[in-house]
């Protein structure tokens, strides 16, 4: 591994970042959205493990592995309430729940 | 062989990332996402970080993305509609996230990294003495916080069906 | 222990004028009156001096102080307020509203004590107002009847112009010591004399002693005790204590005005058909003397006479309700008239005997009390006047002279009341001298025997000189022999002037029955005082009027003027104010709507527009941070 390679790897990170960001802008439904969270995340922890790599302690890797679990938990959660939302509302548009929560 | 795999590991990731952006199908995007983790958890196994590897195919492939498709099936499906998902803004997006991509891109490609080569022995075992003895207090923490939101999921869900 | 003995002296006729208001039996309120009095009896003997203070306000105390001055005169009060309790249960006895009197007498009797307790200024003026409000109140018992409630408005409303003046000299004080005990030095001449018009506004000095004569239309027992022998003093009580530190030009006012009062006093007693006008005249003549004691520099003497006073004039006005009662149930003419009595001894055997004892007290006779603090007074003024020079014995003088006078219409009023025939034929009255009206003539009699005082009756000095501290320091025993013998003279011959002209039997005294009073006679109107006050009130309405007009024509028309002006001013102000100024602001307010307009889609839209510039502004951050 040299750094070419490691600027490779971060250029791919910054791309799946950017997708994320795109698909949350731009989807309607908010499951679409949350994948796209789970891209940008995925992003981040990408740039964390291929740092990781140069380092005797590991902490980038131990770092992902924590967000991953926030995630998980994250993910979980807001499934959770989407679904509690939809229950109440039958709404999983984001836009349209905006007039519904009014 | 070793570029090779890299190369379609890489390929396998920006087919289920464009699948994702293109597609309008929500069920879709969760199956493309899964093809995408998967390939970004290959990249792991390169980079030598095995353990994050199975973590990624473990919770994310395994949880995350059936948590998705449930929750799809559980809303959108529920009303017998098709599982589209509309898009706005689309213009303004792309150009928010190439503009953000070129600046990082911009960022990355003007840092001067300095690397090293180490060796990592036993990588699974490290972290694991690691996470009881360095960040044991966040190791705890992290556990409990998973407990009291999967709880809390339970709770939440539970609700939303007495309903 | 002590702090709550002296509250519940203070409270006990208050608690008893309640309870007799409430309860069925009006005659425990003079239970009240006389646990009061016990109070102050224990205090006296243990002899000590006990001072305290009430916080009124963080960090302002106002203190009350309890010597052998204020006992004596706690003492007095309550004594007198209780036999006059007694005497009111039969005097009052058919009254309608007795259970209001018996409370109103009680609330005196609480803020009399009250102001013989206070040491500081503010609390003494309080309780001085209560007093004022309790003789209002006194006054004006029979409210029904024409002209009383007037005549009680006119006392109080007197009394206000005085306490003006006396809340005036107060404020005029070092407000950082107005507890009397603490201070020292002297004050200015302005607060002196202010104070000391408070106090004749309150001891009826002129030129306020009109109110006191007019004060005479209340129940006959409350001018025994207000009237005569306690509210009234309260006036000689303040200038007693402060005239330590007035000025000496102020005591010298006070002395002038103290004997003009005496001689005035005595002059118009003489002329009075009313049998408490008569006693009211001399109480203001009586007053005059204390006045004087105190201006002359005889603190002590005023004092002693002050309580000599207070036994004899109580005795004489209580006896004088006895027969105004006994009046009143006989015939349909005015009870109080001395014209249609004459003759009473027959009828009223022990109001007679105690009615002499107190006149010869009043008139000054040897072996009565009156006469020891009398003469004191007088050798006070003679030595006052031996040092200041000439002018200064037209005081001695005019006292003796007033001793005189007090002598003859003393001798005048009992021979017309009690000697010769009966006016009016066939007087019968079913009333009688029972026990509740005898007992307190008969105690306030023996209380002005001079053996109570002094074991020698020509002596002026008594057991109150001694206990309060103040013997008077005599220099000359000249002078104090010749006084002596001149106040003797001065009684003997009035008393004998008065038999000659008013003997049973003698022209007068039988034609005076048909004698008309005049009303245009100046002795008789006491000076037309009153009327003063009259055309003193239509005066400063008819000013107050004036002023309102001037106010209304010239004031407001100026007023009004400017207004106007303003009005029109402030339209032109206006319309160049639209014009010329609001143009740009509002320029500048269409743009910055527009502005608003133009961003306010930043914030309003859904969450995913909001993201969408908080990416933008992320990028831009990083865009500097990159480029520049």
């Amino acid at each position: 591994m040299n750094e070419e390679h490691l600027t490779y790897y971060l250029y791919f990170a910054a791309f799946l970042f950017s997708s994320g960001v795109f698909v949350v802008l731009t989807k309607r439904s908010a499951i679409f959205v949350l994948i796209g969270v789970e891209l940008m995340l995925n992003g981040a922890n990408l740039v964390l493990a291929s740092f990781s790599q140069y380092d005797h302690d590991m902490k980038g890797q131990i770092f992902a592995i924590f967000a991953i679990v926030i995630t998980v938990c994250e993910v979980s959660i807001a499934l959770a309430i989407l679904l509690n939302i939809y229950r109440k509302t039958r709404v999983s548009n984001l836009d349209e729940l905006r007039e519904v929560g009014n | 062989m070793g570029i090779f795999i890299q190369i379609l590991l890489v390929l396998l990731t920006l087919l289920g990332v464009g699948i994702i952006v293109y597609t309008r199908n929500i069920v879709h995007a969760a199956y493309a996402l899964c093809l995408a983790l998967v390939g970004i958890a290959g990249i792991y196994v390169i980079l030598m970080s095995e353990l994050l590897a199975v973590v990624q195919i473990m919770l994310y492939a395994g949880g995350v993305v059936i948590l998705l498709a449930f929750g799809v099936m559980m809303t959108n499906r529920l009303r017998g509609d098709k599982v589209i998902s509309g898009s706005n803004n689309a213009l303004i997006g792309a150009i928010i996230s190439l503009s953000l991509f070129s600046a990082l891109a911009y960022l990355i490609s003007n840092a001067n990294f300095r690397t090293a080569n180490i060796d990592h022995n036993d990588q699974i075992r490290e972290i694991g003495i690691s996470f009881l003895t360095e960040h044991i207090v966040a190791f705890e923490l992290i556990a409990f916080v998973l407990l009291v939101a999967l709880v809390g999921a339970a709770y939440l869900a539970k609700m939303a069906g007495d309903e | 222990m002590e702090t709550w003995m002296i509250f519940a002296m203070l409270i006990a006729p208050l608690i008893g004028g309640f309870v007799s208001y409430f309860g069925k039996q009006v005659s425990i309120s003079s239970i009240g009156v006389f646990a009061s009095l016990i109070i102050a009896l224990f205090f006296t003997f243990s002899g000590n001096d006990i001072q305290g203070s009430i916080e009124w306000l963080p960090g302002y105390k106002l203190n009350y102080l309890v010597d052998q001055t204020s006992l004596i005169l706690i003492a007095l009060v309550s004594l007198i307020s209780m036999l006059v309790h007694i005497f009111s249960l039969e005097y009052m006895s058919e009254e309608h509203g007795k259970r209001r009197y018996f409370l109103k007498l009680g609330f005196f009797t609480f803020s009399m004590i009250g102001l013989l307790l206070a040491d500081h200024l503010i609390l003494f003026f309080i309780f001085w107002e209560l007093v004022g409000l309790a003789s209002y109140l006194l006054i004006g018992f029979w409210y029904q009847k024409q002209g009383i409630p007037s005549a009680a408005r006119l006392a109080f409303m007197v009394n206000r112009v005085a306490d003006a003046a006396l809340l005036a000299g107060i404020l005029l004080l070092d407000q950082s010591s107005l507890n009397i005990s603490l201070m020292d030095g002297n004050w200015l001449m302005l607060p002196s004399i202010l104070i000391a018009i408070g106090a004749f506004g309150k001891s009826a000095q002129l030129p306020f002693s009109g109110w006191l004569t007019k004060a005479m239309v209340g129940p006959t027992p409350v001018s025994a005790l207000i009237h005569a022998a306690t509210m009234v003093a309260a006036g000689v009580y303040l200038l007693f204590r402060v005239s330590p530190f007035m000025h000496p030009d102020a005591l010298m006012i006070v002395a002038l005005i103290g004997t003009l009062t005496a001689f005035y006093g005595g002059i118009c007693a003489l002329m009075q058909h009313d049998i408490k006008k008569v006693l009211a005249y001399s109480t203001i003549s009586q007053l005059g003397y204390m006045v004087m004691g105190v201006g002359v520099g005889a603190q002590s003497a005023s004092l002693f006479h002050l309580f000599t006073h207070a036994f004899f004039k109580a005795g004489l006005f209580l006896g004088a309700g006895a027969i105004i009662h006994f009046m009143q149930h006989a015939t349909k003419e005015d009870p109080q008239d001395i014209r249609n009595m004459g003759g009473l001894r027959n009828q009223l055997p022990w109001t007679y005997k105690t009615f002499l004892v107190c006149s010869l007290a009043l008139a000054g006779v040897p072996l009565f009390s009156g006469f020891m603090s009398k003469e004191g007074i007088i050798i006070a003024g003679w030595e006052w006047a031996s040092s200041i020079g000439r002018w200064a014995y037209v005081v001695p003088d005019l006292a003796l002279i007033t001793a005189f006078l007090t002598a003859l219409y003393v001798g005048r009023m009992v021979l017309l009341v009690f000697w010769g025939e009966n006016r009016i034929q066939n007087l019968y009255s079913s009333f009688k001298e029972v026990a509740v009206v005898r007992t307190p003539l008969i105690i306030l009699a023996i209380g002005s025997i001079w053996i109570f005082y002094n074991w020698n009756p020509l002596a002026h000095t008594s057991w109150i000189h001694a206990s309060i501290g103040l013997m008077p320091s005599h220099t000359d025993d000249f002078i104090s022999m010749i006084v002596t013998f001149l106040s003797l003279l001065m009684a003997i011959a009035g008393l004998v002037l008065a038999f000659s002209f008013f003997k049973p039997g003698s022209n007068y005294n039988r034609s005076y029955a048909e004698l008309q009073s005049d009303n245009k006679k100046i002795l008789f109107n006491g000076f037309f005082i009153t009327t003063f006050y009259e055309f003193f009130g239509k005066g400063v309405l008819r000013l107050a009027s004036f002023t309102f007009k001037v106010d209304r024509r010239v004031v407001d028309g100026a007023i009004h003027l400017i207004g106007v002006g303003g009005v029109v001013f402030s339209k032109i102000v206006a319309l160049i104010d639209r014009f010329i100024i609001d143009g740009p602001i509002n320029l500048v307010g269409v743009i910055s709507r527009l502005i608003g307009k133009a961003l306010a889609g930043l914030s309003s839209r859904d969450i995913q527009t909001q993201l969408t510039w908080l990416l933008v502004g992320i990028i831009l951050i990083l865009s500097w941070i990159l480029f520049f």
